[in-house]
């Protein structure tokens, strides 16, 4: 092949551009060379471009296992979880599960109202309505009056965020942040976001869970507009977890590392060692995946491959990776009691839906239970293990959370709150139909191909 | 262009992708477009031996905080390879061996000897490898450690699939024993490394040997890697020892904070644990690295202090190096920092190949890590921070000593370095992002 430069003399051109199936063969030949290199190089990328994101070539190793299987909440496994994933153990303090906005709301909002010294809010989702109202007014007041505000917005999950509300902030002296925000510069990171929630106030008290700012979350799940939800409140130790998690997003957001007594409290001791377990002892796991260091994934799969007897799982958007859909399964076969709980028809993501439905025949076949929740969207993120140790925070059970998203999670052994996360659990598969397997397998031929063309998407999920 | 117009539609749509392709990977490798904040700087600067230090260290970055253990300096081949050696060979139940570089020669050898006697006896033995740093290791005496029952796993290891990330190595630097006794710092397995620092052939470097709960913080360096290399979790005293059986009698350390690295794009945090370090400095600040080529924010942290009338000093390499272009770079740099008021100097003699940093004589930093922007924004790294000030006062003297083997280069003189070596270094710098 001739490549090179097509000398023409003026008199030789054809007054019309002749198109390129009018070209003779030898004509054809004569492409730029510069044109062809940049083909070539734009095939690869293309084709690059396609695997990353369709194929999960040795993004994470296959399979996950385990030297040992110590029960939930033991030293053990708090020292392997806290060694697979650098995050300290700390003692102490209380979390008190708070269902819907009827209830977390107006708690919420009654912290705040009493802060002092600070007050840090990361959320993902910040829409205008009446929720954002009511926050951006005690937020305001309380800069007004001296406390230090700082804000992270997420630049996707915060686009409609109300631009009025937010100046009258900055102006009353708060400081507003946004993690990631679509601009030029930014746009081979824009698929990765940060869904971390964590709201605390004075470094004392702190809110995380599945709740954003929208008036979704407004109360009590009773139509498919109030959304289904579950926030904890924490004092003490675990609310250093979730200051921890925002300082974390502040700082990379900002460049200003906090440091001080206004943000950690110096009392209690926060050194601990993982030891009795004769107070409530929890992990704040903080995740920022790279390539190399997935920390949900580790707790999530350490989390299922330690239950003995219950292992109740409540997900809104429930796509998780073979590794951990095997470890519920091995764990339904070995007789624990495996329940998994999901959106129904009402959900605000379908094809995640679809997704996960893929994946129901294995799990149902394994002997895992399966609900799914009627009458609103479910957007709860939380699991309980034989009744003692309970994950909760912003993470959901997908690939994007383990994988992509900024995600911050408190693990907490402890009884008292174990009960309340089961009872919570338990009250909702009453308004939850069960997935039944010999209807399951009779389901329309077209529902498969729809679950299986949502499936070819779980990596972006 | 209308010549342009003759090619086929998608010939045209394909070249200007890759058009696009070639222009985004210069901006990735050269620019560091919005990859991190422009400024950096903390709300408050507490001294590094007061609880807000060390309770706002380990909240930035949620890394456990901790007390005991105990911390011993090992300077160079000869107190570095026996005291390893003896460790291998007292080990009961596991070794954990997780390094950058691994080269054939006289350390390979000895240290794949003990590793398959200790695997025939029946201790697991895991070695980590990095797929770059470790592509020499003697490919028979690895099958000679997995007949003996060892296992070894590679990060990164080179694979379709895994090109976008080859540049993105594991530098860490973790070998424990029986989750007991554990070393990191500077050395690797390599043949330079023996020795003591007496010529060309022997490079100068630091290890540090910890015990204790030191020991099992380190063990979740390597833990965490392996994970992610092959799956497996590790669990259970073997790993982790309970406390008591941990807790070695004599001095402990008074506190301790673990920090492990695996940056994202959004997350680095040895640039934060760094710069709060040299932010809080009262006194002086002791810097010992092979690689110098830090980002604005910490090379103006470090100019700060000066300024505000704290020693701070910077030992690095001479013509020693192994690096000339990453040396130049450094070169660079090096105005600014002597115009503030930083002492620099450049060791003799040998390559020196210790990191390590001691602040106000207490709080002392000692791992993988250099102090360059590779190592907070690509590489896998782990370090410890040590307040103690025995330990501390280990160190300095350490770097006292080392500053009799080395010239300091003084601001005047290094105004008058001729056009050549500027252009050079204008040109090495333009790569800082990559060393």
């Amino acid at each position: 092949m001739r490549i090179g430069r097509r000398r023409t003399r003026a008199s030789e051109r054809p007054k019309r551009l002749p198109r390129w199936r009018e070209l003779d063969v030898e004509q054809k030949r004569h492409y730029r060379w510069w044109a062809v290199l940049f083909f070539v190089i734009g095939v690869l990328a293309t084709a690059g471009a396609l695997l990353a994101l369709f194929s999960p070539f040795g993004q994470r190793a296959e399979h996950v296992f385990a030297t040992a299987r110590p029960p939930v909440g033991s030293p053990p496994f708090l020292a392997a979880l806290s060694g697979a994933t650098n995050a300290p153990v700390r003692r102490g303090g209380t979390a008190e599960l708070l269902s819907n906005g009827d209830e977390f709301l107006p708690a919420i909002l009654r912290d705040l109202r009493a802060a002092r010294r600070s007050i840090d809010f990361m959320v993902y989702i910040w829409e205008p309505g009446e929720v954002s109202d009511s926050a951006l007014r005690v937020l305001t007041e309380r800069a007004r009056a001296g406390v230090q505000v700082r804000v992270v917005l997420d630049g996707v999950g915060a686009l409609n965020a109300p631009e009025e509300g937010f100046r009258e902030l900055r102006e009353a002296g708060g400081r507003v942040a946004r993690f990631h925000p679509l601009r030029f510069g930014e746009l081979t990171r824009f698929h990765r976001r940060n869904h971390r929630r964590a709201i605390v106030i004075d470094g004392e008290v702190g809110y995380t869970g599945g709740a954003a700012v929208g008036d979704k979350w407004l109360g009590d799940a009773r139509g498919p507009d109030e959304w289904r939800e579950d926030v904890v409140r924490v004092t003490g130790p675990l609310a250093l977890s979730l200051q921890a998690a925002f300082a974390q997003t502040w700082a990379v957001t900002t460049g200003e590392i906090l440091a001080g007594p206004a943000f950690y409290p110096p009392e209690p001791d926060p050194v601990v060692a993982p030891a009795a377990a004769s107070i409530t002892l929890h992990v704040g796991v903080t995740s920022s995946p790279s390539d190399e260091q997935l920390p949900l994934r580790k707790v999530f799969w350490l989390t299922f491959a330690a239950a003995r007897e219950r292992l109740y799982v409540t997900n809104a958007y429930f796509v998780p990776d073979h590794a951990l859909l095997r470890a519920l399964a091995e764990r339904a076969r070995a007789g624990v009691d495996v329940r998994v709980l999901v959106p129904g028809p009402i959900t605000d993501a379908r094809p995640v839906r679809w997704a996960s439905q893929a994946h129901y025949l294995e799990l149902l076949e394994a002997g895992v239970r399966i609900w799914e929740y009627q009458g609103t969207m479910l957007h709860t993120k939380s699991l309980v293990v034989d009744g003692v140790w309970s994950v909760v925070g912003s993470s959901n059970l997908d690939i994007r959370s383990t994988e992509l998203n900024q995600e911050n999670v408190l693990g907490i052994v402890d009884a008292g709150f174990g009960a309340q996360v089961e009872r919570a659990f338990l009250r909702d598969l009453e308004r939850a139909e069960e997935v039944r397997l010999e209807e399951w397998r009779r389901r329309p031929w077209w529902k498969k191909v729809r679950e299986e063309g949502a499936e070819l998407f779980d990596e972006q999920f | 262009m209308s010549q342009l117009m003759q090619h086929p539609w998608w010939l045209l749509v394909l070249a200007a992708l890759g058009a696009v392709a070639v222009v985004s990977v210069v901006v990735t490798l050269f620019f560091s477009l919005g990859r991190r904040p422009k400024e950096i700087w903390v709300n408050q600067a507490p001294a590094v031996d007061s609880g807000d230090f060390l309770v706002g260290i380990s909240g930035t970055l949620n890394a456990p905080l901790q007390k005991g253990g105990t911390a011993r300096l090992l300077n160079n081949g000869v107190e570095i390879f026996p005291a390893m050696l003896k460790a291998f060979d007292e080990a009961e139940r596991t070794i954990n061996f997780m390094v950058y570089i691994w080269e054939p020669g006289e350390v390979s050898d000895r240290f794949f000897d003990v590793l398959v006697r200790k695997a025939k006896e029946g201790v697991e033995v895991r070695l980590l490898l990095d797929g770059m740093g470790g592509i020499r290791v003697p490919r028979a005496d690895l099958d000679r450690l997995k007949e003996a029952g060892g296992r070894v796993a590679w990060f990164g290891a080179f694979r379709l699939g895994k090109l976008t990330r080859f540049y993105k190595r594991n530098h860490r630097r973790a070998v424990v024993v029986d989750g007991k006794v554990g070393y990191t710092g500077g050395a690797a397995v390599g043949d330079k490394w023996l020795g003591d620092a007496r010529g060309e052939e022997q490079w100068r470097d630091m290890m540090m040997e910890v015990r204790g709960c030191a020991a099992s913080n380190l063990q979740s360096a390597f833990t965490q890697l392996w994970a992610g290399a092959c799956g497996e979790i590790l669990l259970g005293p073997a790993f982790y020892p309970p406390e008591d059986e941990a807790e070695p009698a004599g001095e402990r350390l008074s506190r301790h904070v673990n920090v492990i690295s695996s940056p994202s794009d959004a997350a680095h945090p040895l640039r934060k644990f760094f710069f709060i370090s040299f932010r809080c400095a009262r006194e002086r600040v002791y810097v010992t690295s092979p690689y110098f080529v830090p980002d604005d924010e910490t090379r103006q942290v470090l100019a700060d202090r000066a300024r505000s009338g704290v020693d701070v000093r910077l030992l690095l390499p001479d013509d020693h190096t192994d690096a000339k272009p990453i040396r130049l770079a450094s070169h660079s740099y090096y105005q600014p920092l002597l115009d503030a008021g930083v002492r620099i100097y450049e060791y003799q003699g040998a390559m020196i190949h210790a990191k390590s940093l001691v602040v106000d004589g207490k709080w002392v930093v000692m791992g993988s890590a250099n102090m360059d922007i590779r190592s907070k924004e690509l590489n896998q790294e782990n370090v410890i921070g040590i307040l103690d000030e025995e330990f501390g006062e280990q160190v300095e003297r350490t770097f006292l000593a080392d500053l009799e083997r080395a010239r300091e280069i003084t601001a005047e003189e290094w105004r008058r370095r001729g056009l050549g070596p500027r252009v050079l270094e204008r040109f090495c710098v333009l790569f800082a992002e990559q060393y």
